[in-house]
């Protein structure tokens, strides 16, 4: 009796020493040889000031900060305080994001920002802490979150913060707290409303404008005639690619939605398949982006196919299933993790494993490339007269004029109040190339050049 | 071990010990928000948990959720997890009605509460056919089904699809509620006013959300003081019995059909009360809130607060609303590494706080503290009333409850009296209690 | 022609890997007339022993999923004696919150060890097709499964046949109380009850996630179990052959009612299930192979 009882303790203690052992995994580097590289200098304010209305340094009453952007003070909360979240060393920010639940993928977000903000020179003498709660995608979490942090520690602005009915659910709050609400880490085109939510902007290249340049790139690459098929995550995210697709000038001969819980898409693609199109745009996001991909690639159908870019990473999307993502073709906004050859990309690696995160695994990555974006906005505001406050923070995310180093080549960030709302506008299609032999990741191939519709897209209702 | 203390019933005693506790009670829930208006944080460590009004106001949302889930699977033994699904009807609904054809919020109920009560039914016609754990699995698939239906093309310009709906009006407290003199009051008491209350006088905004609070509450206190009169009535017995023993109900008379699908209407008119109020405390609904995330933690409030219990529903409410925000909020532990504090902590919580408390605590919290209470006191019947027999059924049981007898007669009748904030319910039949929180020797035939 | 042999492959591909799962909850409720909601994460962890062993530990592959069946097993057979064994079999309420505690802790555990990045598992048969036309592809997967399920399902039903183990465990599920009567003792066999399915929910796993177009990340089982529960409960759930036929049905169903019938929107593939259970269950309250309740009054 003892003695099995003895044994069977055993046996679990085995089994779980085993599973401990699981969790020295994730820390293994991908070996990638450091090279010497240059320190590109971390000043990347740039030029900034562009369009300021020359009403300069003032914070109160009604201010124009940038074109039809108009803040007013006065319908601030009486105890607002422009520049709440500040101490003479540090700039308080805050996001909520999903840490667990179903998109618990992007929860390295804001560690990866924090790779970056510990690493860059500090801005007119602050560093950057970045405050984060979980909210498991849900909006209500999201706005008890943001309600509990205006009382307790009130952030000098809020960023990034990710899902678009989170968002939503929390913009007229922050509206209304005169909270500034940088970079919507959601595609969601409703950001860009300055006249009606100055203190609010979205931070990704928007889903519209994505699939509208996947509409214009297929009528002048591929063909007027050629046959698109379309495949979209029945969610915010999907649908805002639906509906610019369908009314773009393209022939769609089939589309299909799936479940964003479904064990697979397998049926789906099927479907898809069955129209024997020439282009197959895949809306998607998370899990579904390699088995869609593996599934189209093992299948008799050969069409080409364009991938939503939040399914960029190499390392996450592609490599599991190399090499059916062969020939796959994304709307890039960012150099890849993977370009080692780019001094600013090892830059970023090197302030990743600083901190102890894998540059290849999960979104720490992305966290990196919005940290730019941020250190940016805050350096040009910090230039301003005045100094770092918060309406000098809106006359620079309105009046936006700055290079991100791990966006493209030649890409642009600009914002010029309602006559372009939107930051991120600039995309290059690339191509997939699966690992050569020895290689361990694939890497991307330019396709033609940077498509820029820079301040093309104006803004939301004028 | 020392003897409880017997407290006779009828004595002032009696009555002190009845009703102090639902007077402390109701001091909490009144003096509440006025203390989670400031969102007081406490810090542990390196953590800090927060106590906000926007998340206790969602956790009395949720109360009355739990209470329609409890009502079905504790009092009537249906095992339907789907109350999730009439939480997103309900919420749905006053969201479109609120903000597409601007009815007030209150107003929705006249809709909410009887298509609910329909739909309800409805569902619950198949539930006469399909009994446990498959009628467990379909509503669950229902459960989970709700979101995607929300999403439908043809219901989007209702429901806002994918995006989620703002509802576009805020419940503003009226001039003539005294907010700022209550808080003023509070603030007032010696020694712990101003440390819990604040300094008195609330602003715009946190009036507003006062105010929402006291108008969930009402609405929370009706619904459990409905639930508490259906389960003590006649047709509450009947439904009590049906879960006990099905065929010896039909066999006594009761109409098993109808009670069952009464009460699967019952219990998603009290769900779609939830969704409603869920829209008044945060103003937004999205497909995914009322998928099959909610229906689990619905069950898990139930349990931790103590199935077969109403009272088990506020405790419910607060756990799933809490637990996950706080585990959240915990930031370091000694002793465990950091990495294993990112993630869903939450749900890790809530599953050890299930397996611990089926331990230590099964029937859930509320049992736990009736077990706790009847070691100190308890209530002892009046040997002067018993007339007849002289037969004083001892009090000596976990739940404390016991039967009564009034005056002669040999028919034993159940004390219908109010439900005792102690739990401690006169009489057994409301009661549920499970097999495991029993006493051996009150051991059941089989 | 093509698309519907096509529709029909990927029915019997997804229902195989349904099935497989859903034997597994069926073998827990034959035991123990409950539904392991930790069942499917539980699966989940040994999909994830399997990936160790073999990608890390460099173990070949079937021996790898043995292996990770068998520690699954160990593993199950410790839960059930610190978790389940204190409390009365007969009382269902504890161990339903204790199967749902397990689900929850398991699942976020999971998450924070391996995180949610998607994995590549090892491939368990060649890739590339027995038999294909045009779009409509037969894989080798798909037969691979197949055969495997009817393998497990015919080994299974001689062990509980023909083998004394087997009686024990038939005893326990039929009589609980009789059984201890006979001598029969019921913690080892529930014991036995409970390892057995762990180790068949493992390689219901690593099937899974051994499909070319799927990938290994803590998320998959709970996206999966309900539509392995809707099967079982389809079949049946105290019928293993039924599990079989629940999720062969609930495939065909997703693909080829859904992909034909226009009105039903793709993305509702759930709510078809769940529809195809009700009707199914209005007729037969105990799934399709499912045995008669006998109420006792």
């Amino acid at each position: 009796m003892r003695a099995s009882r003895l044994w069977r303790i055993f046996a679990v203690l085995l089994a779980l020493s085993l599973v401990a052992a699981a969790c020295g995994d994730d820390d293994d580097d991908t070996g990638t040889a450091t090279d010497d590289t240059e320190d590109t200098a971390d000043d990347d304010g740039g030029d900034d000031d562009g369009e300021d209305d020359g009403d300069g340094g003032e914070v109160e009453g009604e201010i124009e900060v940038a074109e039809g952007t108009v803040i007013n003070t006065d319908d601030c909360p009486s105890d607002w305080d422009p520049e709440a979240g500040l101490t003479d060393d540090e700039i308080t920010l805050f996001m909520s994001l999903p840490e667990s639940g179903p998109v618990a993928a992007l929860g390295g977000l804001d560690d990866g920002m924090r790779a970056w903000f510990d690493q860059m020179e500090p801005i007119d003498g602050r560093t950057i802490d970045l405050v984060s709660a979980d909210d498991a995608y849900d909006p209500a979490r999201t706005l008890s979150n943001v309600e509990d942090v205006l009382e307790t520690n009130e952030p000098f602005a809020m960023t990034y913060m990710i899902g678009t009915p989170n968002v939503l659910a929390i913009r007229d709050l922050t509206g209304d707290e005169c909270m500034p609400m940088l970079f919507n880490s959601t595609g969601f085109p409703a950001w860009g409303d300055p006249a009606n939510y100055p203190w609010t902007i979205g931070g990704l290249l928007g889903y519209n404008t994505e699939a509208d340049l996947w509409c214009t790139y297929i009528a002048e690459e591929i063909g007027e005639d050629a046959t698109v098929a379309a495949l979209y995550m029945d969610n915010d995210f999907g649908l805002a690619y639906e509906e610019t697709i369908s009314e773009c000038d393209i022939d769609l001969v089939e589309s299909v939605r799936h479940d964003p819980a479904a064990p697979d898409v397998t049926s789906e693609i099927t479907t898809l398949a069955a129209s024997d199109a020439d282009v197959v745009v895949l809306g998607t996001t998370g899990a579904p982006c390699p088995q869609a991909m593996a599934a189209i690639a093992q299948s008799s159908w050969q069409p080409q196919v364009i991938l939503s870019n939040t399914c960029q990473g190499i390392a996450t999307y592609f490599a599991p299933i190399d090499p059916a993502g062969e020939g796959v073709l994304v709307a890039a906004t960012a150099k890849e993790a993977g370009e080692l050859d780019d001094p600013d990309v090892m830059e970023a690696r090197e302030a990743l494993e600083e901190a102890g995160l894998n540059p290849d695994e999960g979104s720490f990555y992305t966290g990196v490339i919005f940290g730019h974006t941020v250190e940016n906005v805050l350096r040009a505001a910090a230039e301003m007269e005045g100094g770092l406050n918060r309406i000098n923070l809106m006359r620079a995310t309105w009046n936006a004029d700055f290079t991100n180093p791990l966006g493209l080549e030649g890409g642009t960030y600009q914002t010029n109040g309602t006559s372009d709302a939107y930051l991120v506008e600039a995309a290059q299609f690339v191509r997939y190339v699966p690992p050569a032999e020895g290689e361990e990741l694939g890497r991307y191939e330019p396709v033609g050049d940077i498509i820029n519709i820079e301040g093309e897209t104006g803004s939301v209702g004028g | 071990m020392s003897e409880p203390r017997h407290i006779t019933e009828g004595t002032t005693a009696h009555k002190v010990y009845r009703w102090v506790p639902w007077a402390i009670f109701a001091f909490v829930a009144l003096s509440a928000p006025f203390w989670a208006v400031h969102t007081p944080a406490f810090s542990i460590g390196e953590s800090t948990l927060t106590f906000s009004l926007g998340n206790l106001n969602h956790a009395v949302a949720y109360m009355v959720g739990v209470l329609g889930l409890g009502i079905l699977v504790g009092y009537n033994g249906q095992i339907s997890l789907g109350n999730s699904f009439f939480m997103g009807i309900g919420g749905y609904l006053t969201a479109t009605l609120v903000t597409d054809d601007g009815w007030s919020y209150l107003a929705t109920l006249l809709v909410v509460l009887p298509v609910c009560f329909i739909v309800g039914m409805l569902v619950g016609l198949p539930a006469l056919r399909i009994k446990g754990l498959y009628l467990a699995l379909t509503t669950l698939g229902l459960a989970a089904v709700f979101p995607s239906i929300v999403r439908m093309e043809q219901l989007r310009d209702r429901t806002g699809g994918a995006n989620g709906k703002r509802i576009e009006s805020d419940l503003d407290a009226p001039d003539w509620v005294p907010l700022d003199t209550m808080s003023d009051v509070l603030s007032g008491i010696p020694l712990v006013g101003e440390w819990a209350f604040g300094e008195g006088g609330v602003s715009g905004r946190e009036a507003d959300a006062i105010w929402v609070y006291f108008l969930l509450a009402v609405l929370t206190i009706a619904a459990f003081w409905v639930a508490r009169n259906l389960i003590y009535s006649r047709p509450g017995r009947s439904i009590i019995a049906i879960r006990d023993n099905e065929t010896g109900a039909a066999v006594n008379g009761v109409n098993v059909p109808m009670t069952k699908t009464l009460t699967f209407g019952f219990s998603a008119m009290l769900g779609g009360l939830s969704g409603t109020m869920y829209a008044m405390a945060i103003g937004f609904v999205a497909p995914d809130v009322f998928g099959i995330n909610l229906a689990i933690f619905l069950i898990v409030g139930l349990v931790v607060g103590g199935v077969g219990t109403l009272s088990g529903a506020v405790i419910g409410g607060i756990v799933i609303v809490f637990v996950p925000v706080w585990a959240a909020q915990i930031q370091s532990v000694p002793g465990v590494p950091e990495r294993f504090l990112r993630g869903p902590t939450g749900t890790f919580f809530l599953g050890v706080l299930l397996i611990i408390l089926t331990f230590f605590l099964p029937g859930g919290i509320v049992y736990g503290v009736r077990k706790i209470r009847a070691r100190f006191v308890q209530v002892v019947p009046d040997r002067e009333v018993a007339g007849g027999d002289e037969i004083v059924v001892a009090a000596g049981d976990a739940t404390g409850g016991k039967m009564s007898r009034h005056g002669g007669g040999s028919a034993l009748e159940v004390d219908e009296d109010v439900l005792d904030p102690d739990g401690t319910e006169h009489g057994a039949a409301p009661d549920a209690v499970p097999a495991s929180a029993q006493q051996p020797n009150q051991g059941e035939p089989t | 022609m093509e698309l519907f042999l096509a529709r029909l492959f990927d029915g019997l591909s997804s229902g195989a890997t349904y099935a497989v799962i859903a034997v597994a909850l069926v073998l827990i409720y034959k035991a123990t007339t409950l539904i392991n909601f930790a069942q499917g994460e539980l699966a989940m962890l040994g999909s994830f022993f399997a990936y160790i062993l073999a990608i890390e530990q460099g173990i070949p592959l079937y021996l790898a999923i043995v292996l990770a069946m068998l520690l699954s097993a160990v593993l199950a057979a410790g839960m059930e004696r610190v978790l389940i064994r204190p409390f009365d079999p007969a009382d269902h309420l504890p161990l339903v919150i204790i199967t749902l505690g397990l689900f929850l802790v398991i699942n976020a555990v999971a998450g924070m060890i391996w995180g949610f990045d998607p994995r590549s598992f090892p491939r368990m048969f060649p890739e590339g097709d027995v038999w294909s036309m045009g779009i409509a592809r037969l894989r080798w997967y798909t037969v691979g499964t197949m055969a495997t399920v009817l393998i497990l399902l015919v080994l299974l039903t001689l062990l509980l046949k023909k083998t004394k183990v087997g009686l024990a465990f038939r005893a326990v599920s039929s009589n609980l109380e009789s059984s201890g009567l006979v001598g029969v003792r019921a913690g080892p066999t529930l014991q036995f009850g409970w390892m057995l399915a762990t180790a068949v929910g493992t390689l219901a796993g690593a099937l899974f996630v051994a499909d070319p177009f799927r990938q290994l990340d803590p998320t998959w089982a709970q996206r999966v179990l309900i539509f392995a529960a809707a099967a079982a409960v389809l079949g049946g759930l105290d019928s293993l052959w039924g599990a079989l036929a629940g999720g062969i049905i609930l495939g065909l169903v997703e693909s080829m009612v859904v992909g034909y019938v226009d009105w039903i929107p793709n993305q509702m593939g759930l709510a078809a299930a769940v529809v195809t259970i009700i009707i199914v269950l209005l007729i037969r309250p105990n799934g399709l192979f499912g045995s008669k309740a006998v109420e006792r009054v």
